[in-house]
């Protein structure tokens, strides 16, 4: 592994997808594997170069990998049989970059992290103004980052994490750890049905978690004077009216 | 001169955290100043033992990604002054760091603090051998089972090769009624096969379910010590190089009352 980026792991911007070629990078996170951009080749073809690449490396120890899936759209079938093949070359795919929303739901479901952006943009505005939309319970270790809105339907558990640079809406339990606004926006809003976190961050704020309603209402934490807030959905939007 | 000690036990679940947990605080309240580690990437629960988990902010992750200094990353335990922790990565596994950015951590912690506890994850994989890596002593945790020890005999091995000196021995939920019916492994049972100094035994005790729940170090017990609690002490107080002497392991068995309570219920069903 590289460790000169360790420094800072941001600073060599990933390489530009080859229409025929599959890159394999690696850094402090482990390796990256960038696929060709499906507008270039089909999938049987992408496959193929894939394999290519994969059989001519070796690694001794596991390595986890990140896999950049840009503009390819892949159900949890094409992830799964891509997360086994990896393993074959001792490759442990932990992570998935995409641009294609179908494709974040499937990693996220299959419990991958998601990156719906590279983080070498993410400074440059919002390149996927769009909302994530994902139907999944978040167990402990897994962790969602998107560079809009996250609607997620069901719930966030302990050691859980989900980072947004919009608002969160947790239309569940949310007991991990929630970031909205994750980019510096102030006005970002974190709702859940049931706020019971282990701890909020709004922007650069950072509260921890109040004492759990006696009988749960939806509740929206805001940020107001560098504090977090939180209060009863109606009471918030009765507020603002 | 600070003091790295690392505690592992090759096994699962034998107690290393609550270990590591009820050892810190209990320095601390020696007037120590202690740093804990979770070296546990990926499945971390030191934080929670100790009441910090809606605390963490960064992690050792970030520090060694120069996300965040080191002193933003540790966690200050308001409840026991002197006592800081220092937490891993949730959402990484093992690989995450190596065992010289480890190293590097508990050096940095070294300069600060008098004591370091890493608690080591479970296996002799990257995991412990990152959990290793800057730690000058080592605790073996074992419980009196024959799985357990011959795991711990296979640590005891790995951390001899590793160099860490001196390695030393607990032995953890210990049932003295067991022990007397010739159900359990005896301490002596355990000492003789690992052949390793012995700091000290801790007897099985339903608290540490309880303050696990409540994220509350057994020792922090502020009315009443349990016998475990109280052991965890005497533990604390060998490290620091005074001499303790061990307790008659039937007295651990909570004392007359106790027994005589055991010995009526016995009866009656």
């Amino acid at each position: 592994m590289v460790n000169d980026s360790l420094a800072d792991p941001f600073v060599q911007p990933p390489p530009e997808p080859d229409p025929l070629r599959v890159i394999l990078r690696p850094d402090a996170n482990g390796i990256h594997i960038h696929l060709p951009l499906a507008k270039f080749c089909v999938w049987s073809q992408c496959w193929g170069l894939l394999l290519q690449t994969l059989k001519q490396q070796r690694w001794h120890s596991p390595v986890p990998a990140t896999l950049w899936a840009e503009d390819w759209p892949l159900d949890t079938h094409h992830l799964h049989t891509l997360a086994t093949l990896l393993e074959q070359y001792r490759l442990h795919l932990t992570t998935v970059q995409t641009r294609h929303r179908p494709t974040a739901i499937a990693a996220a479901t299959l419990a991958y992290s998601v990156i719906q952006d590279s983080p070498w943009t993410v400074s440059q505005g919002l390149r996927d103004p769009s909302p994530l939309y994902i139907h999944t319970t978040l167990r402990s270790g897994s962790e969602i980052r998107h560079s809009s809105s996250i609607i997620l339907w069901g719930d966030v558990n302990p050691g859980a994490e989900i980072r947004a640079e919009g608002d969160i809406l947790v239309w569940g339990r949310l007991r991990g750890l929630a970031h909205a606004g994750c980019g510096g926006c102030q006005s970002a809003v974190i709702l859940a049905l049931q706020m019971e976190p282990t701890q909020l961050r709004i922007a650069d704020a950072v509260a921890r978690s109040p004492e759990p309603h006696p009988q749960p209402v939806a509740e929206v934490a805001y940020l107001r004077d560098n504090a977090i807030y939180i209060a009863p959905v109606s009471d918030y939007l009765r507020q603002r009216s | 001169m600070s003091r790295v000690i690392v505690i592992t036990s090759g096994k699962g679940g034998v107690g290393k955290t609550t270990v590591t947990a009820n050892l810190g605080t209990a320095l601390a309240r020696l007037g120590h100043r202690v740093a804990v580690v979770d070296a546990d990437f990926g499945l971390r629960n030191l934080d929670l033992l100790l009441g910090l988990e809606n605390r963490v902010v960064y992690t050792a992750v970030e520090v060694i990604t120069g996300e965040c200094r080191l002193e933003q990353a540790l966690v200050k335990d308001k409840r026991t002054p002197g006592l800081v922790l220092l937490p891993a990565a949730q959402t990484r596994n093992k690989t995450a760091i190596g065992p010289e950015q480890m190293l590097d951590l508990v050096q940095r912690l070294a300069a600060d603090f008098e004591y370091v506890l890493i608690d080591c994850p479970a296996g002799i994989e990257q995991g412990f051998r990152n959990a290793i890596a800057g730690a000058s002593e080592a605790i073996i945790v074992t419980t009196p089972e024959l799985s357990a020890v011959r795991d711990a005999d296979r640590v005891v091995g790995l951390l001899e090769s590793a160099q860490v000196q001196p390695v030393r021995l607990i032995v953890n939920r210990l049932r003295p009624d067991m022990v007397a019916a010739n159900t359990m492994m005896s301490v002596e049972d355990v000492v003789e096969l690992l052949a390793i100094p012995l700091l000290g035994m801790i007897p099985e005790d339903e608290e540490v379910i309880v303050s696990t729940n409540k994220g509350e170090p057994l020792v922090l017990g502020e009315q009443r010590l349990t016998q475990a609690a109280a052991a965890l002490h005497r533990i604390a107080q060998r490290l620091n190089g005074q001499e303790v002497p061990f307790v008659d392991i039937d007295s651990l068995d909570g004392g007359i009352l106790q027994r005589l309570k055991r010995f009526l219920s016995q009866k009656v069903f």
